[in-house]
């Protein structure tokens, strides 16, 4: 009688208007990559897309097989020409482009349009290995709206009108979403690649670096990029607090300093003799392709995963390719504990050829003086030195023009100076280079950290105390310590010295117009906006779901315990989704409940109304058939047709039938 | 009579849903995406593949729901002679405020596609084709769809409704009167073409003379109409099983078949006797239908 | 209506009324309770009424009954083969005096006309009382006169297959808004019947239960019973399964929903109630629908008998 027997629809070649939905669509998935793409190729793609729109429109002819063939080549060639490779990123992408291009021209059945909306999905999601800003992802959604309502239109584009097709796509990926979010937040995630990335996976950086000469923190002075953010579990440390400590320089050739081979720059003993109570901190840091982390003086311990580096440093395990975000504590106020070996105090007291005479009498004076730290700041305070974000270029011997001739330099000027001057009076010291400072956002709550913010500062050892830290540039300019060096770019372009006023005339320079602080607001806005997204998209990874898991009450999740958790979560997500979309529209009538629920009672006694019967004749029958029961019963339909079938929808009427069918009580006959 | 019809309802146990080799491209899409995502550690890929596959997802409860709670109503055929087509007339009821698109009604000898608004039906004729008389069950009927993306398809358990369309005889060549009529009674009367007196409209049949089509009506779109020429003659006829001769019993019933529509197109009262059956001698529409279906049933009596 | 009444009072009010004139003609007509209310409920829904049955079983005196109590003046047309319309319609002659045609109106100027055994007369004939049934106008010599008001046509006819007759085609048969049967009296009433007055005697000594005005306050009072969306949505389902049934001619058009729903609040009136039940429509369904429904066969299934198989077989909601 019956036969199982499937039967799979026809896939009938789309129309001409389905192809320009398809065309405008191609059109519409490139804008993600016209910028990126060398112009060549954007204007191949775009003859290939008007090709096939005069095929459509205007009756060309599809190009033969020979033609194709010829082109392939050709584009193969143009883009090894520009790339010298075909694998990779960037010459995947360029190929993936001519592919689509010349798959437009050549469709015919219905199997090629569904190719080609695949490939462009594809080059949707090649996108994202360029950019994931949240205007990328936007600007992804909107293309991917235009592609979506493509791919409805190939099958129906006779029957549905173009905003019907709309509305569909747009009501299919809203339900989409939720299951999409499950999927991409319980998605097990692995840490690092399956196999190895191609070099352009990632594009060139700049910012901190591990050689310090005489300008090179100063060329970042401009740099406005964003190194890292930081939330604090607390308040925020004071502004002269601020110090990210990232690399420790104790090697010098008398210009540069450089990071030591071995343990030179300082062991690995990360024992305290006393501290303060601690700072906790998560620093979501921008990629910069190295391995240091930065970490808030003094670090107490490296946080989970990465090591400890020399001289309380902390270093990743890998370079950090992409955005990370870390945890740790640091003590603000600290006494450390630890032993200098011999090797590296020697290290550490060594200096760069011999010292010219004038130096050795400055030498002289200082040795004078009970305090070697304090003799050479006050030497910097009181001599004509100056802080400038435009310092003058050094000769042969920096050290010696630097103290006797320019006396204008930038923090790394005066952090080399004071480490080189140190070592000469016996006290060894070493450059320690990081960040200084940063802006909080309120809007956010947490703390910006630029590349402009990089500063260098020194630190010496004392015998009773260790390693401490000493910033000449405080002495020198203490507006960068306490306002930041956006306000010494401000005072500079004022004309003003830092280091000459009193700290409320600086206050007053810096008050900004209004316009420009609201502006500036806003702008804070756009980070924190941009700071949670990174948060949730960019720096998502193997650590981020874990904590979210933790939070959610799973310690430490399997990858077992994962994938049910996912298979559960899409599951459950589903379901909702087909109620909305195969559930009842209508909402019953309360009154309708009330009444089957009495019926059912009344049926379980052997009494069923019959599908024809009416209330009343119902009533009648119960009043013949059980008496036992007929008051209750006619007093229950009495109301339940005044609501049912009269006008009266008075909510308490109602709310007693309803208690009326609930209390009912039939005793089988 | 049925008011509840022997309709079909889509319900959920009926349908079946499988992906489409499309579907199948589309699950490699999405595993080449994620490979891409899990390589570069991309979030905004991971993102959009697992949109991607969300979609695909949703997608299949859209496929079901484009025809689940759909009612298939078919209804009986009108009868019609051996080696004309029947036409199972089928209506697809959508009763529910969603539109439903891109449906396909397929039996063994037609398919059709078809979109069905919110709470509306559409009627398809399923023809078939007809060999031998007595009656013919309607075709299996299946139907499936493969809407929005044609990742996935959803089809209907096939049924075979209990519905049938009663064929006649195929009518036998123009024979003479019965034998018997001819020495019994005086004159013997036209052969319906009885030019005196207009005596109504019936449906064409294609044995009837063309002259006699009523083509005026069909010019104004009302079908093809016989008219009826009813003579004086008040003449009753006896159409009989053992008046016809030959060995083959379908040849036998096809010559009782043409004097049968003879007789009526004569406006004849006749009469049918055959082994088994007798039909007392009457005239008109519903006779002739009585007539007919007599001989499409007719089987030898067991001897 | 006095502002003092509530409207339960007013609905009281018309109980009592209604209930004496079902008194009234039930003393007149036996035991056919049921066939007088469908009788009065399509009068209350300002329908025609159709009373087809055997010679004998009190047509033309339920008819009577029905104008009488309702105390509006009638006119009874006895339809004949060789009536023409304008004995119907009324007929213009020249007069002498004002040398001028003047039209003196037929019988049907009367607020209730008997036209017995309808089926009787030519199709002529017939249609010039349908007509003016429809539009409750006539026009004669170009003149468009109106009919009075409230206007009500009882017609009575034998059944179809009674030789001799004109069966009315379907389209006119769906201007009457209920066709009733009478049937054979039970045991006791015919019983009374036998034994009792002349009906006939009965009937001329009856006085009008209701004038004109109540009347009319009667009809507005059943468009004002209480149709609910549940009951709209039972009444669909009826149309709809006549729509899908196999083995009917056709389905039921809007028209015939309408004349169900005016038939049973009427009804829901009658029985003393604001709102209308399924049961309401169920008690006229068969009276409305029973013209209407044809079977495809032409088998000559009664009507009625397809309506009761449609009652039992689409469920209550």
């Amino acid at each position: 009688m019956f036969e199982f027997r499937s039967y799979r629809p026809p896939d009938d070649a789309p129309d001409r208007t389905a192809a320009n939905a398809l065309l405008a669509s191609t059109v519409a998935v490139f804008t993600l990559h016209v910028q990126r793409l060398p112009l060549w190729l954007s204007l191949v793609v775009a003859m290939l897309v008007a090709w096939r729109y005069l095929i459509e429109n205007h009756g060309w002819r599809t190009p033969g097989r020979m033609v194709r063939w010829a082109m392939v080549v050709a584009a193969t060639v143009m883009v090894f020409n520009q790339y010298h490779s075909l694998l990779g990123r960037d010459a995947g992408v360029a190929l993936l482009a001519i592919l689509i291009g010349l798959k437009l021209t050549e469709m015919r059945a219905f199997r090629d349009y569904v190719i080609a909306v695949f490939l462009l999905y594809f080059f949707t999601l090649s996108a994202f290995l360029f950019s994931q800003s949240p205007i990328t992802a936007v600007t992804a959604s909107i293309v991917t709206v235009a592609t979506t309502v493509t791919l409805v239109r190939l099958r129906n584009i006779s029957v549905l009108a173009a905003s019907r097709s709309l509305k569909m796509a747009l009501g299919l990926l809203l339900r989409a979403l939720p299951i999409m979010l499950i999927m991409y937040l319980l998605f097990p995630r692995i840490q690092g690649s399956l196999w190895a990335l191609p070099h352009d996976a990632f594009g060139a950086r700049t910012g901190l670096t591990d050689r310090v000469a005489p300008g090179t923190i100063n060329r970042l002075a401009e740099d406005d990029e964003i190194a890292f953010r930081v939330e604090f579990d607390g308040p925020p440390p004071r502004p002269d607090q601020r110090y990210w400590r990232a690399l420790v320089l104790s090697a010098t050739d008398g210009r540069t300093w450089y990071r030591s081979r071995g343990s030179m720059d300082g062991g690995a003993d990360w024992r305290f003799r006393s501290h303060g109570p601690p700072l906790r901190y998560t620093v979501d840091s921008e990629a910069t392709g190295k391995q240091w982390m930065v970490a808030l003086d003094m670090p107490a311990l490296p946080p989970a995963g990465a090591l400890a580096g020399p001289g309380r440093t902390v270093v990743a395990r890998t370079p950090i390719q992409k955005r990370f975000r870390y945890s740790m504590a640091s003590y603000t106020s600290y006494a450390t504990e630890e032993t200098l070996s011999a090797a590296v105090r020697a290290h550490a007291l060594r200096t760069h050829g011999p010292a010219s005479r004038r130096l050795r009498g400055l030498l002289r004076e200082f040795r004078a003086r009970p305090d070697p730290v304090e003799a050479v700041l006050g030497f910097f305070r009181d001599q004509d030195f100056q802080y400038t974000l435009t310092p003058p270029g050094l000769g042969d011997d920096p050290l010696d023009e630097f103290l006797f001739e320019s006396r204008r330099g930038y923090c790394e000027h005066f952090a080399s100076a004071f480490a080189s001057l140190m070592r000469h009076l016996g006290v060894p010291a070493r450059l320690v280079v990081g960040y200084q400072g940063g802006r909080w956002n309120p809007a956010g709550g947490y703390l910006i950290v630029r590349r402009s913010d990089a500063h260098a500062w020194s630190e010496v050892w004392r015998p009773d105390r260790g390693w401490i830290r000493v910033d000449p540039t405080a002495v020198v300019a203490p507006e960068r310590i306490d306002w930041g060096i956006e306000a010494l770019h401000a005072l500079s372009a004022q004309g003003v010295v830092p280091g000459q006023l009193g700290s409320a005339t600086v206050r007053a320079l810096l008050t900004r117009p209004w316009m420009t602080r609201q502006w500036q607001a806003l702008q804070l806005r756009w980070d924190a906006l941009s700071t949670t997204w990174n948060r949730w998209v960019t720096a998502y990874g193997p650590e981020s779901q874990e904590r979210l898991m933790r939070r959610l009450g799973f310690a430490a999740p399997s990858w077992a315990g994962m994938a049910i958790g996912l298979t559960a979560g899409v599951t459950a997500a589903l379901l909702l989704v087909s109620a909305t979309l195969l559930g009842r529209r209508r909402t019953r009538d309360p009154a309708a409940d009330a009444y089957s629920l009495i019926c059912a009672k009344l049926a379980s006694t052997g009494l069923q109304r019959r599908p024809h019967e009416g209330p009343l004749a119902f009533s009648r029958r119960v009043g013949i058939e059980r008496p036992d029961l007929a008051d209750e019963f006619s007093q229950f339909i009495d109301l339940y047709i005044r609501l049912r079938y009269g006008p009266d929808a008075s909510p308490s009427h109602m709310s007693i039938l309803q208690k009326l069918a609930r209390r009912f009580r039939a005793a089988p006959a | 009579m049925q008011f509840t019809p022997n309709e079909l309802l889509l319900g959920r146990q009926r349908l079946y849903m499988l992906p489409t080799s499309h579907g199948i491209y589309f699950g490699l899409l999405l595993l080449a995406m994620l490979l891409v995502a899990v390589n570069y550690n991309n979030g905004l890929a991971y993102a959009f593949t697992f949109l991607l596959s969300a979609m695909g997802l949703v997608s299949m409860l859209y496929t079901h729901r484009n025809l689940v709670g759909l009612r298939i109503i078919p209804k009986d055929a009108d009868p019609v002679f051996v080696g004309q087509l029947a036409s199972f007339p089928v209506q697809i009821d959508n009763p529910s405020p969603t539109i439903r698109s891109d449906i396909w009604l397929v039996s063994n000898q037609c398919r059709r596609r078809m979109d069905l608004g919110p709470q509306s039906h559409e009627q398809v004729l399923l023809s078939a084709a007809t060999t031998r008389r007595g009656y013919l069950r309607c075709p299996v009927i299946s139907i499936s769809s493969a809407f929005p993306f044609g990742l996935f398809y959803t089809w209907a358990k096939p049924a075979r409704p209990a519905y049938r369309c009663l064929v006649y005889p195929k009518p036998g060549p123009l024979l003479p009167w019965p034998a018997h009529f001819r020495s019994g009674g005086g004159r013997e009367p036209h052969r319906g073409i009885d030019g005196d007196d207009f005596a109504g409209l019936r449906a064409y049949q294609s044995t009837d003379p063309p002259g006699h089509v009523h083509w005026k009506a069909a010019a104004h779109g009302q079908g093809l109409q016989t008219k009826r020429f009813g003579g004086a003659t008040n003449a009753t006829i006896w159409l009989d099983w053992r008046a016809t001769h030959g060995p083959d019993i379908e040849d036998r019933i096809g010559i009782l078949c043409r004097w049968v529509l003879d007789a009526d197109a004569a406006g004849l009262r006749y009469g049918l006797r055959m082994p088994g059956v007798e039909l007392a001698p009457e005239r008109g529409q519903s006779h002739l239908h009585q007539s007919l279906r007599a001989l499409a049933l007719w089987r030898p009596p067991d001897v | 209506m006095d502002a003092g009444v509530s409207k339960t009072d007013v609905v009281t009010a018309d109980a009592h009324a209604l209930d004496r004139i079902c008194k009234a003609i039930n003393r007149v007509i036996l035991g056919k309770s049921r066939t007088v209310r469908l009788a009065l409920s399509c009068l209350l829904a300002r329908g025609h009424l159709l009373i087809e049955d055997i010679p004998g079983v009190g047509k033309t005196t339920l008819a009577h009954t029905l104008a009488k109590v309702l105390g509006l003046p009638y006119q009874r047309i006895q339809f004949t083969s060789d009536l023409l319309p304008a004995d119907v319609i009324g007929v213009s002659i020249y007069e002498a005096e004002t040398r001028a045609f003047r039209f003196h109106p037929g019988p049907i100027f009367a607020s209730v006309v008997l036209a017995d055994e309808i089926n009787r007369a030519t199709p002529k004939a017939q249609s010039a009382l349908l007509e003016a049934m429809e539009e409750r106008q006539v026009t004669a010599e170009g003149e468009t006169l109106p009919l009075p008001q409230p206007f009500f046509v009882i017609a009575t006819q034998n059944p179809q297959h009674q030789i001799g007759t004109f069966p009315l085609p379907e389209s006119q048969l769906d201007r009457f808004l209920m066709r009733v049967a009478i049937g054979f009296p039970d045991a006791a009433a015919e019983r009374q019947l036998l034994s009792g007055t002349d009906r006939r005697d009965l009937l001329k000594n009856m006085s009008s239960e209701i004038d004109a005005q109540e009347l009319v306050q009667l009809q507005n009072a059943a468009d004002r019973v209480v149709c609910s969306n549940a009951l709209l949505d039972y009444v669909q389902a009826l149309l709809n399964a006549t729509r899908k049934a196999s083995g009917l001619a056709h389905g039921l058009s809007p028209r015939s929903g309408l004349a169900l729903m005016r038939a049973a609040r009427a009804w829901a009136l009658l029985a003393g109630r604001e709102l209308v039940l399924p049961e309401d429509v169920q008690a006229v369904a068969p009276s409305v629908f029973g013209h209407r429904l044809e079977a495809a066969t032409g088998d000559g299934a009664e009507g009625s008998a397809l309506v009761e198989q449609l009652m039992r077989s689409v469920p209550v909601p």
